[in-house]
């Protein structure tokens, strides 16, 4: 099959990002594969990416920023999404050209935003799969508005939890849409993992604030008191990055934790510690639980919404506390560190529970998905529906359906007076 | 995207065992006899001086792997060495691109014994130089004072730290110098503990100032009265640039501001600063 992924941003950073590579280099052993990437700011992606697989970007941002286009509101990607402000009538125009002139098999939006121009402008013989990264609870009201517009065009929507996926069926008339959960994927690292004897406990991602590292921090003041001779180590980088400096000095925390920046390969600092931590109050799916799980190491985490309760099985391979809980996450560590025999099974325990989340039965799910799909369409091909949605069609998802619509109407005004003030 | 890759260096993957050695290894699928090569790097716009080149030897029953040991010799004078590869002797060398580098013995916490040689401590860390190429960091010292805790107080600095080399006898004392022709010292009482252990407190207030005028005062340790002091600083964990990763609080005492701090080469320095001055005040 020919296989085209949309992805925002192929060249930043990011769980989207690493998992759409992880999945289109997989694919690319049987199958071409390209990776659209809407904006481009410089020249190679951030991660390594197998050849076999095509990068193109259809705006560089580079030279093209300030074209007039580019200053002009997109409207077609939908103005509750997130990534509204970089989008622009240079993108739609753009997108809407790339897909009206793309003869793939299957075409794989990556965002909300994006699945919607793939909704609306996705090539008549091509399969479309919507793939939902974030959660459907957290959308915006008039996202999930467009989104229950637009999206019974699609052939398929895969969530990366089970809780998401059920979210879409229960709240969303979808009809002839499959939608299932694919989780993301972890390749196997390919240094040994770590023996958990090593007294640094690791967390990585991006500095914001959903992020809560500055709770992760505030619980590691107990952990230091206790024993100071553990350290903790933060990866990434961000705009919350000061604010967590003067915190650490704030708590005289500066010998025991770090900021440590980004790193080429988190799989080298993983194996430096013993312990995972997580502590966002948000999180859709949680990749650096698994990586960290794959590297040996259990993890403590915050029991958000959706991903670490379908990764961590509690008292087993890690830790699960309640969000913005200090106390119990402060517990949760010091029993881990207290206790080096705990430790060890449960970083056995973490190895062989995060098979699981390897590429190749995932990646095999994947496939079996879309070669089904592109058969189903092959042989007679399901219409797509028209847009309107039928207003009455079931009381429950009718229900959900007015509620957004009454709180769109609200939030867009609210939007429009920000934007006035800007 | 793979237009390129062919000429691109490949990617070096790195490993630091219990006795320092450090493993190379990487694909070269084309090559018969390609060497690593190990350039100390010049001072800007000065000639390459310093090289060393060490064989790759290919890795039984992986075709087209190869892997490169470097023991404690050849000696890594201290500097920035670049790696680079060279594919045939008849061809360009290629600056290698840094891979996987397992550095996990040299974790703070888990770190084995330092290993001195008659009196010289050597460390070599690879790390990716901030353009992303891979390179290896080499410290010698003769003589080295280890940092193991800061503690920034309101007008003082206290350092906690180990002796490696040389040993404690009268006269010991920490010793700051201002950077610069001629720097002004200052000397600061010294507690000396078992296994080389030192804890010492220097005070922002007894460090002359110029009025509106920066400064710089490096930290050292001096053994005993008739001793060469030695350097202070943190060199023996998996850290390559410490100074934005190791970061204390400043103070303001008197209209400046003291901050101490790990320099680009992993030495502890304190930067004096004129206050600025904040509006009402």
């Amino acid at each position: 099959m020919r296989i085209s992924f949309l992805l925002h941003n192929a060249f930043g950073i990011g769980g989207t990002i690493r998992t759409t590579f992880n999945l289109a280099q997989a694919l690319a052993e049987r199958h071409e594969v390209e990776i659209i990437s809407i904006l481009r700011h410089r020249e190679e992606p951030n991660f390594s990416l197998d050849p076999r697989v095509r990068v193109r970007a259809l705006v560089d941002l580079r030279t093209e920023r300030e074209d007039p286009r580019h200053r002009r509101p997109p409207k077609v990607f939908p103005a509750a999404e997130y990534r509204f402000d970089q989008y622009s009538a240079l993108t739609d125009e753009r997108i809407a050209n790339c897909l009206a002139g793309l003869d793939s098999d299957v075409v794989i939006g990556t965002r909300p935003g994006l699945n919607v121009h793939l909704a609306l402008q996705g090539p008549r013989h091509a399969v479309l799969v919507g793939q939902e990264h974030l959660t459907l609870d957290n959308h915006p009201p008039g996202l999930r508005n467009e989104l229950r517009r637009v999206y019974p065009r699609l052939d398929a929507l895969t969530t990366v939890t089970h809780a998401d996926a059920d979210a879409y069926r229960r709240k969303m008339r979808l009809p002839g849409v499959r939608v299932e959960a694919l989780p993301n994927s972890v390749p196997p690292p390919a240094l040994p993992p770590a023996d958990s004897s090593a007294k640094i406990v690791v967390a990585a991602g991006r500095l914001v604030r959903v992020k809560r590292y500055d709770l992760l921090i505030r619980s590691f003041a107990r952990v230091a008191a206790e024993r100071p001779d553990w350290q903790l180590r933060i990866y990434g980088r961000g705009e919350e990055r000061e604010r967590l400096r003067a915190l650490i000095n704030e708590l005289g925390l500066y010998n025991n934790v770090f900021l440590m920046g980004t790193a080429p390969a988190m799989e080298a600092e993983w194996v430096k510690g013993s312990i995972g931590a997580s502590t966002s109050s948000f999180e859709p799916f949680g990749m650096t639980l698994v990586e960290a799980m794959r590297c040996g190491l259990p993890v403590v985490s915050t029991d958000c919404p959706h991903g670490p309760g379908e990764i961590i099985t509690p008292g087993k391979d890690g830790r699960l506390v309640p969000v913005g809980d200090q106390h119990a996450l402060s517990e949760a560590l010091l029993d881990l560190i207290q206790n080096d025999e705990l430790r060890r099974t449960m970083s056995e325990a973490a190895l062989a529970n995060s098979r699981r989340f390897d590429p190749v039965p995932i990646i095999g799910q994947a496939e079996a998905l879309f070669t089904e799909l592109h058969e189903a369409k092959a042989s007679g091909h399901r219409e797509r529906p028209p847009l309107r949605v039928r207003v009455g069609a079931r009381l429950v998802n009718r229900g959900h359906l007015v509620r957004d619509a009454a709180f769109a109407a609200a939030v867009s005004t609210m939007r429009t007076m920000r934007r006035g003030n800007r | 995207m793979s237009q390129g890759t062919v000429e691109e260096a490949p990617r070096v993957d790195c490993r630091v065992d219990r006795e320092g050695r450090i493993t190379f290894e990487l694909n070269l699928p084309e090559a018969r006899a390609p060497q690593l090569l190990l350039r100390l790097r010049p001072r800007k716009g000065q000639e390459e001086t310093m090289g060393h080149a060490v064989e790759l030897v290919a890795v039984p029953e992986e075709p087209g792997r190869w892997r490169a040991e470097l023991g404690a010799n050849p000696r890594l004078s201290e500097g920035r060495w670049d790696a680079y590869l060279l594919p045939e002797t008849d061809r360009p060398r290629l600056r290698a691109l840094p891979g996987l580098r397992d550095l996990r013995v040299l974790a703070p916490t888990a770190s084995a014994e330092p290993s001195l040689d008659e009196g010289v401590l050597r460390v070599r860390l690879p790390y990716a130089t901030k353009d992303g190429f891979l390179s290896v960091r080499a410290w010698q010292r003769a003589g080295h004072a280890e940092v193991v805790r800061l503690e920034p107080g309101q007008h003082a600095v206290t350092v906690h730290g180990r002796l490696l080399g040389p040993e404690f006898g009268p006269g010991a004392a920490a010793v700051l110098r201002r950077r610069g022709k001629e720097g002004p010292e200052r000397e600061t009482e010294l507690t000396a503990g078992e296994n080389g252990a030192f804890t010492f407190t220097a005070d922002y207030r007894e460090l002359p100032t110029d009025p509106g005028a920066a400064a710089v005062w490096n930290v050292l340790v001096r053994p005993d009265t008739g001793a060469r002091p030695v350097r202070v600083g943190r060199l023996l964990d998996d850290v390559a640039d410490r100074k934005n990763v190791f970061v204390y609080p400043t103070s303001t005492v008197r209209g400046f501001t003291y901050w101490p701090y790990f320099t680009l080469d992993n030495d502890l320095s304190i930067q004096v600063d004129p206050a600025t001055e904040t509006p009402g005040d």
